[in-house]
């Protein structure tokens, strides 16, 4: 479980991408991106997500996005973010999710 | 934490004081101080009262000097009487009434008379005969009969010439002189020397080259650090100006330290004294004294600009809240914190000398001694001079340690270079020792050690203000034991002002917020990895030449299109930009409008959109289905960002003879469409992810072309998210609401007139607040059936493609 707060742009991106790289490192492939309380996402935001999804999910896991204020989820949807990313209004909804498709992408 | 250490040191530091100064304190010793301004002015009124000379209501200078030579014969013969009796403290008193009459009284530092000195132009006064002989007998008092008269009444330019003699047996060579000059039976100059000839060659002799060497090594020491300052400056000068801006806004303490020496009018009280040993009476010398703070003052300068362009990073968060400081972010509780814990350390390094001095068990401390400020009219302000005259701080901890942390790897050989430094250079200010002495080495290494440590903890701001602590701290636990009541009032008052002042920091500390220190630390980082100015030149330059070839790559003109206007604008945020519109003929008499934005900023989105420019540019020539370009140029723009860049595009394919089109969006802002006939905007999302996301098939499973049909007066306007994500001074984004606003205020006009509006609009709500992201704008316009063919297009007439 990973929670963004604030504003995650070109300055706070490599933070961001750290994090995900060490849990992916640590064997942990199912993450579930908590973004209650992000603000903002620019595009260098954006990239991170991109930059780790295929190797979650080759490795049988996944980075689910979950509880997008509704500006950044604007931002997701225009790029059509939600085609490939499960994005789900809740953390619960998007745990479940795991729970759901064991081994499924 | 650190706040809560340095008080403890601060009182153990005065604790100390308290208990080691009474006997390890030269001014405190045997100089047996009972007189201060006050008295001393009183006393010399008496006197001269008695000589018949009215010198009440005169203005008055009052300083308080050693005796060299009393102190020699007290060093070298602690046992002698004439030592024993005349205090080496003496206190002058110059009565001047601003015409040109003066009058200086000096007295030992207990109130007894030394000297008198009539500089009347006109004296008038008490006649005696025997003038000479009250006189020796006021100045010798209880000794009178030690002396021996050696010469009665001489004739001399000044007048008749007394004199008397005291040989001490005990000692040879050892003797005090009392000469009174009368003139008619008045006196006019008097006074009592001493002179110890063979003691002082003895002492020259015993300590000679050791000394010698001391005393050289000092000033040079210092020089060779000055020097190296003075290159490290000028060679930093090179590639970057900051250090000049930091050095001069920090400039004003050490200057409101040299305005409180003028203000208090200590200054002058010295000066005066000095000018009329050389013959002027009353004058302040102020012109002189004002040239020397200068120079100071420039000295200071550029010390602290070479301390400042020598910070290695590992420091800069040290000299943070200096910078923050002075650049007028006074809610600033970490640089109050500093504040607190230079001035509390200072007084724990204030007592230093007075273990060193119990632990050799010898000489007494002179420390901060004779500084004519306590007789001045304002001593209380004496230590704001710490702030000001600190050169061994300024040298050794200040520049030497930021320049030698980046330069000398191992940490005990910096903690010694510069201990060593600090020991030679302490003893140049003033020496707490007798000069030559090895307990000044011994105490400037300390000392040195106690300064650097502050400044490790508490940065500039700490280390500049220990020296204040310490003159505080010394110099009012002094005169609280001094037993003359001026002086004593002075000392509390010293004491209080420092408490005072410490305290407001600390309570400062608490409640002010913090200041963003991780702004100015990477300022500080910025400035400091600056690259030569001959190479910010060149960069400059090739950014330009960027600038104008990708100015180029955008069409020159919008394209006349039958039947249709067509407006663009594209500005990017810095000198070359990553959004792009193009418009292309196709085959087939058809168009190819669009609007792409690449993810960020600057040339490194300036080179991927030039790739998408050329492959839509070839594109044109075999002219695919909408969705095979973009799913060719997914697969492009996937494999050379990598995941780490993507570029959303919206394309229309506008067939003009038929008045309809497709319209294909990758990801981009949804273009908005403005119907003529309801009059209402509404905006077009097709599905469609952005390019570079994905290799996958999602992009192509997820991609769709809407088809549109356009009426005349209809019009639709691609823009980037620079245009809706604009923010004005407050923080409010433009928005899609905003921009549908004008779009529906002036659809009715042509397509220039209408980006100029929106342009318009743009510019107001953005006030002044910068342009953050490029901001890129294209207008289609079908044009109503009624204007003429010809009228309203701007731009090149450009024939169509068959």
């Amino acid at each position: 479980m990973l929670a963004l707060k604030g504003y995650l742009d070109a300055h706070t991106a490599p933070q961001f991408e750290t994090a995900v790289g060490e849990e992916l490192q640590a064997g942990h492939k199912r993450l579930v991106v908590d973004c209650s309380e992000l603000d903002y996402i620019s595009s260098a935001g954006l990239g991170v997500f991109m930059i780790y999804i295929d190797e979650a999910r080759q490795a049988g896991g996944d980075i689910k996005i979950a509880a997008v204020q509704p500006k950044v989820y604007q931002v997701f949807d225009v790029l059509g973010f939600p085609a490939l990313f499960d994005i789900q209004p809740t953390v619960e909804e998007a745990v479940a999710r795991f729970g759901q498709q064991p081994g499924k992408d | 934490m650190k706040r809560a250490v340095s008080a403890a040191a601060a009182v153990a530091g005065l604790l100390s004081l308290w208990h080691w100064m009474p006997r390890h304190d030269a001014a405190l010793g045997d100089s047996r101080v009972t007189v201060g301004r006050k008295e001393a002015i009183e006393i010399a009124t008496r006197w001269a009262a008695q000589y018949g000379v009215e010198i009440r209501g005169w203005r008055f200078a009052v300083t308080s000097e050693t005796d060299p030579a009393l102190m020699r014969i007290r060093r070298a013969s602690p046992a002698s009487r004439v030592a024993r009796v005349f205090t080496p403290i003496r206190i002058r008193v110059l009565a001047f009434d601003g015409r040109g009459d003066a009058v200086l009284v000096t007295m030992t530092a207990d109130g007894r008379p030394l000297s008198f000195l009539d500089r009347r132009r006109n004296p008038t006064g008490l006649m005696r005969a025997d003038a000479a002989e009250t006189e020796f007998a006021r100045l010798a008092g209880a000794n009178a009969p030690e002396f021996v008269r050696t010469a009665d009444n001489v004739r001399t330019l000044e007048g008749s010439r007394s004199a008397w003699e005291w040989l001490d047996p005990a000692l040879n060579g050892v003797l005090a002189r009392v000469v009174v000059i009368t003139r008619n039976g008045r006196v006019v100059n008097s006074s009592v020397e001493f002179s110890a000839p063979r003691e002082a060659a003895d002492e020259a002799r015993r300590s000679g080259w050791q000394r010698a060497l001391l005393m050289a090594l000092a000033p040079l020491a210092a020089a060779a650090i000055a020097v190296l300052a003075a290159w490290s400056l000028f060679s930093s000068l090179l590639r970057r100006t900051d250090p000049l801006g930091f050095a001069a806004r920090f400039l004003w303490v050490p200057a409101i330290a040299i305005a409180s020496m003028f203000l208090s009018g200590s200054y002058q009280n010295e000066a005066l004294l000095r000018s009329f040993d050389e013959g002027l009476v009353g004058d302040t010398r102020l012109l002189l004294g004002l040239t020397v703070s200068l120079l100071v003052l420039l000295g200071i300068y550029l010390l602290l600009a070479a301390s400042w362009a020598s910070v290695p990073p590992s420091q800069m968060r040290l000299w943070a809240p200096a910078a923050l400081l002075v650049r007028g972010c006074w809610k600033n509780r970490q640089a109050a914190g500093q504040i607190w814990v230079g001035m509390t350390a200072g007084v724990l390094i204030g007592a230093v000398p007075y273990w060193v001095a119990a632990a050799a068990g010898g000489p007494r401390v002179r420390f901060l001694e004779g500084a004519g400020g306590l007789m001045a009219p304002m001593p209380f302000l004496e230590p704001l001079e710490g702030l000001a005259s600190a050169w061994e701080v300024y040298l050794v901890v200040i520049f030497l340690a930021p320049w030698t942390a980046g330069r000398i790897r191992r940490r005990w050989l910096r903690w010694l270079v510069l201990s060593g430094a600090g020991a030679l250079v302490a003893t140049l200010p003033r020496s707490p020792f007798p000069p030559g002495h090895l307990a000044n080495l011994a105490c400037g290494a300390a000392m040195t050690a106690g300064y650097l440590l502050t400044y490790l903890h508490a940065g500039l701001l700490g280390a500049w203000f220990a020296p204040l602590g310490m003159h505080a701290a010394v110099q009012g636990a002094r005169l609280v034991h001094l037993p003359a009541a001026s002086l004593e009032a002075a000392g509390w008052q010293m004491l209080a002002l420092f408490f005072g002042f410490a305290a407001a920091a600390l309570a400062a500390s608490f409640l002010l917020p913090a200041a963003d220190e991780d702004a100015a630390v990477s300022r500080m980082l910025e400035a400091a990895a600056a690259p030569p100015r001959s190479q910010r030149e060149k960069l400059r330059a090739e950014f330009e030449v960027a600038r104008r070839a990708q100015r180029d790559l955008l069409p020159s003109a919008p394209p006349a299109i039958a039947g249709f206007d067509v407006a663009a604008v594209c500005h990017p945020a810095r000198e070359v930009g990553g959004d792009l519109y193009d418009c292309l003929p196709w085959p087939h008499g058809r168009w190819m409008l669009c609007v792409a934005d690449v993810s960020g900023k600057g040339l490194g989105a300036a080179l991927y959109m030039t790739m998408l420019k050329g492959m839509l540019a070839s594109a044109a020539h075999h002219a695919p289905p909408l969705e095979t370009l973009a799913s060719r140029l997914n697969q492009a723009v996937a494999g050379a960002g990598r995941g780490r860049m993507f570029i959303t595009l919206s394309v229309i394919l506008l067939d003009p003879a038929k008045r309809r089109a497709e319209h294909l969006r990758a990801g981009h802002n949804p273009p908005l469409l403005w119907r003529a006939r309801t009059g209402q905007c509404e905006f077009l999302r097709p599905r469609g992810i952005g390019l570079g996301l994905t290799a996958g098939p999602s992009f192509e499973a997820n991609l769709e072309t809407q088809p549109l049909a356009l009426e005349p007066g209809d019009v639709v306007v691609m823009y980037s998210d620079g245009v809706t994500e604009d923010m004005n001074p407050e923080g409010e984004l433009f928005g899609e609401e905003r921009l549908a606003r004008v779009v529906c205020r002036h659809a009715g006009e042509d397509a220039q007139r209408l980006a100029d509006a929106i342009m318009e609009e743009a510019r107001s709500f953005r006030a002044t607040a910068e342009l953050h992201d490029d901001w890129t704008l294209l207008v289609l316009r079908c044009r109503p059936a009624e204007a003429p063919a010809g009228g309203g297009v701007s731009g090149a007439a450009v024939q169509d493609e068959v």
